[in-house]
């Protein structure tokens, strides 16, 4: 009976292959397990070995044709039978196989007892069926690797045997507590190495993290927020340095003056608050929210303070800021912050933000790039200050310099306004006086 | 078309060629000169036929220790350059029989390479698909004032029918500068030994440097470190070297050998295909031994490095199976180096410092000879096997023999580490009684701190 060889088809996503050698030439005999053709795919090259003896009759598909999983592309027969020539392409029985020779490639740990054709006896065959087992487990001790009856009823009884492994690579596994029987082994005869458990245990380390955290609640929500924004906006960020000398001074000033009441703490941020609002009274377009197919500019500034908590970040808004003054900035800026703290903040207090301020000075950022708090227009990032020569009229002296970044939404403001708008909030923060004109 | 063009018919194409016609290649050889390269004309075969003349020299002479009294009435040089010609010659008939009988093509001639698929030979242009590079190396003068005139070149000694009174040996002392100077001392020759570096084998452990240096000084043989041969004179006898170092110092010889080797790349084409050297001029592989162009392989001596006859051969069986369509690695780290001085050296792997410089944290196993019981018999006592082996796992990481037959007991540590046995696996091995063999067993029990025949630490 003449036997037709089909491409095999190599793991599930294995659609077609290309033929680039022929090893044995029409009317070759061929062994069992020799190698008859070599094939190449998108992912690897490899050997196929003739599943039957006998003679080469006909190469169906020379070398250099690429043709689908299936296709015959030999026949061989047995010496003396000439079975009718095959012509043109057609398809058999789709062999799923594991690559012949020279295992996966390099770098591409396989997982042990994947679909492959198994030579056995039909006795054996019989046996692993009515015992449920894998047959491709079983190691075959007849003739050419043949899987024999006994041999799947000593697997049965016995379970797999253990996988050849070096001495050291042994060791390291022991020590490192890894399953050899897990390990693919690449050495001589699939003898696990050294370099085979080390790869397992690099997988392993991503595989078996020390910890796992859940993804829900807070950090699920602002993981949404965060990828929405990223996703739904054009975000561009500007970056500007600022002198805030005089600002650091005022402040002191104002530090001075109401020191006796223990009741008022004013910070930095809270002047930036202050001078933010005022500024983006006078750049309408920046306070503005993306609603639909509305650009909604907005009358007050609804100020929301980034605050950063154990478990993630809220955002409390400071309703009508560009009404309110310095100290009452500060104290609600603080009262809000306390009661996000203790997870005591109202819906009301959450809502209603047109403009977003996040200041990481505590953690001695220099500068950033702010991610928009959907559907406001825009949001200032505010890094550290620092003492650094700075030119200051005409010489070169010790000023507070910071970093002020303005992220923004392309699609509502260009980059000419905006620019205009932290060109002008750099001049207040400068000079604090300037949001009395 | 040829499926392997392999230029060079040293020990590394040599192998190259025939494995890659096992592995049903078309191949030819290409080869200029004679076959058998450095290796079997000027290299590892004439030398070690000079050796054994002077072990059996030394024999005689220390014949009387076990009651043989014995004199030498004549050495015959000639009979030694001889034997060498005949040996050297027997081998190269064997190789191109062995070429012939794999079907390789051998052609006599110059190779050029003309693109990464064509080789020009003689102004034929030859295709191959893959290349195999195994040009080898040859000797360097240094350039040093005055050197020329009194060199002594490594090929004149093997050709030698007398022996010069004196030869200075200098520069960085590698395997080829120590086993010179143990062949011409042991034939009367006064050797002075000057190490560029702070020890001679630089790359070797610092133990087996020492053993070799101390076993030099009791042969008589002058060893000096951290020394530069500034220039060199014509004196009255011979020439006067002018050294520079830890002082500055003149020494009188009758010869300066020359020994250094570069790798041979060119007039090959390189350039024009823009192959990339290394700083020490050899062509530059990957570990698949694949050049900066796709396609050409390079193997042997015109890589750099060790510059050894068996790197070469088995960076060829790597280098054919990849032009083949494998894609092996070359496992340059179980290369052994296997030197014929006396005593013997056999190391492979790293040594002590290596390993702790790449901040592993090493245990040390010795054994010396001096208590081995074949080595008493014999009385050659000089030596020990140490063993470094990874705390943590007892990989064995290098072993370094100095001793009797240490050129043959390293085959056994190649193979434990090739087949990453442990140093504690080594250690329950059994070896015949009386053999040197024991003591790398023993060596190996020390590093798991149970030596049975070491005093208890």
């Amino acid at each position: 009976m003449p036997v037709n060889v089909t491409m095999p088809k190599w793991g599930l996503t294995m659609k077609q292959g290309k033929i680039t050698k022929w090893f044995k030439e029409e009317g070759d005999s061929v062994q069992q397990g020799e190698e008859l053709f070599e094939v190449e795919t998108e992912k690897i090259t490899n050997k196929v070995e003739a599943a039957d003896s006998g003679i080469l009759f006909q190469i169906v598909v020379p070398a250099g044709t690429t043709v689908p999983v299936g296709t015959i592309v030999a026949v061989i027969a047995e010496p003396g039978e000439q079975p009718e020539r095959i012509e043109g392409l057609h398809m058999d029985e789709v062999v799923e196989a594991a690559p012949s020779a020279g295992g996966p490639p390099a770098g591409a740990p396989e997982i042990r007892g994947d679909t492959r054709f198994v030579l056995a006896t039909p006795a054996a065959r019989r046996l692993a069926k009515e015992l449920e087992m894998d047959l491709s487990l079983v190691p075959g001790t007849g003739p050419g690797g043949r899987i024999t009856e006994s041999d799947v009823s000593k697997y049965h009884e016995e379970g797999p045997p253990p996988p050849k492994i070096t001495p050291l690579a042994n060791e390291m596994a022991r020590q490192a507590d890894l399953d050899v029987s897990s390990i693919v082994g690449t050495g001589e005869g699939g003898k696990i190495t050294k370099e085979d458990v080390e790869r397992a245990m690099a997988v392993r380390i991503m595989e078996e993290p020390a910890q796992s955290l859940p993804f829900t609640g807070m950090r699920k929500a602002i993981a949404e927020n965060m990828h929405a924004s990223l996703q739904n906006t054009a975000q561009l960020t500007l970056l500007s340095e600022v002198d805030v000398t005089e600002m650091v001074e005022y402040l002191d000033l104002i530090r001075e003056e109401h020191k006796k009441e223990e009741t008022v703490r004013v910070s930095l941020n809270d002047m930036i608050i202050l001078i933010t609002s005022r500024v983006l009274k006078r750049f309408p377009v920046m306070n503005s929210t993306l609603v639909g197919e509305e650009i909604l500019i907005h009358d007050g500034v609804n100020m929301g303070i980034a605050v950063a908590l154990p478990e993630g970040l809220i955002v409390p808004v400071i309703h009508a800021a560009h009404k309110k003054g310095l100290l009452q900035i500060a104290q609600e800026a603080r009262e809000l912050a306390q009661k996000a703290r203790q997870g005591t903040l109202t819906v009301d207090e959450v809502s209603g933000g047109t403009f977003t301020l996040t200041n990481l000075s505590m953690f001695e950022v220099d500068g950033f790039t702010p991610i928009l708090r959907s559907p406001e227009t825009g949001i200032l990032g505010v890094g550290r200050v620092k003492e650094k020569p700075a030119v200051y009229r005409g010489e070169i002296s010790i000023r507070a310099m910071m970093f002020a970044s303005l992220t923004f939404d392309h699609r509502v403001v260009d980059g000419a306004p905006a620019a205009e708008f932290l060109k002008t909030l750099a001049r207040c923060l400068e000079h604090p006086t300037l949001v009395m004109t | 078309m040829y499926d392997v063009i392999v230029i060079g018919g040293g020990p590394g194409g040599y192998a190259a060629a025939i494995r890659a016609s096992q592995l049903d290649g078309k191949v030819a050889l290409v080869e200029s000169a004679e076959v058998g390269g450095t290796c079997v004309n000027r290299g590892c075969i004439p030398t070690k036929i000079w050796l054994h003349a002077a072990h059996l020299l030394q024999g005689i002479r220390t014949g009387d220790e076990f009651g043989i009294k014995a004199s030498v009435q004549e050495l015959d040089f000639q009979t030694i350059v001889h034997r060498k010609n005949g040996v050297s010659g027997d081998i190269r008939m064997g190789m191109e029989g062995l070429l012939g009988n794999n079907n390789v093509e051998i052609i006599r001639d110059w190779a050029v390479l003309k693109s990464p698929k064509e080789v020009n030979v003689n102004g034929t242009i030859l295709e191959a698909k893959k290349i195999i590079l195994a040009t080898g190396s040859s000797l360097s003068v240094p350039d040093v004032p005055g050197l020329e005139e009194a060199a002594l070149t490594t090929d004149q000694v093997l050709e030698m029918t007398e022996v010069p009174a004196s030869v200075l040996i200098w520069g960085a002392l590698g395997p080829i500068e120590v086993e010179m100077a143990t062949l011409l001392n042991i034939f009367g020759c006064k050797v002075v030994l000057i190490s560029e570096s702070r020890r001679l084998l630089p790359r070797e452990d610092g133990e087996t440097s020492q053993r070799l240096a101390q076993g030099f000084r009791e042969q008589g043989v002058e060893v000096l470190s951290r020394f530069t041969l500034e220039s060199v004179q014509k004196s009255e006898r011979g020439y006067t070297c002018l050294l520079s170092g830890p002082e500055e110092r003149t020494v009188d010889v009758e010869k300066v050998l020359i020994s250094s080797r570069k790798p041979n790349t060119a007039n090959l084409g390189l350039e024009q295909l823009g192959l990339r050297l290394k700083e020490d001029d050899g062509i530059q592989v990957n570990e698949q031994l694949e050049t900066s162009v796709d396609g050409i392989y390079a193997i042997g001596d015109v890589t750099g490095g060790w510059m050894l006859s068996h790197a070469s051969s088995s960076m060829a069986i790597t280098a054919a199976e990849n032009a083949m369509g494998n894609s092996r690695k070359f496992s340059s780290h179980l290369v052994p180096r296997a030197i014929w001085t006396l005593p013997e050296v056999g190391a492979v792997g790293l040594s002590e410092e290596e390993a702790e410089q790449q901040g592993l944290d090493v245990k040390v196993g010795d054994f010396p000879y001096s208590i081995n019981g074949l080595a008493m018999s014999r009385n050659e006592m000089d030596g020990a096997v140490k063993i470094i082996s990874d705390a943590r796992y007892g990989e064995i990481l290098g072993v370094h023999i100095v001793g009797a037959h240490a050129t043959e007991l390293v085959g056994e540590a190649v193979l434990a580490m090739q087949l990453e046995a442990t140093a504690r696996e080594l250690a329950k091995s059994i070896r015949a009684h009386p053999t040197f063999s024991e003591n790398v067993v023993e060596a190996a029990r020390d590093a798991a701190r149970w030596a049975l025949y070491l005093p208890r630490q």
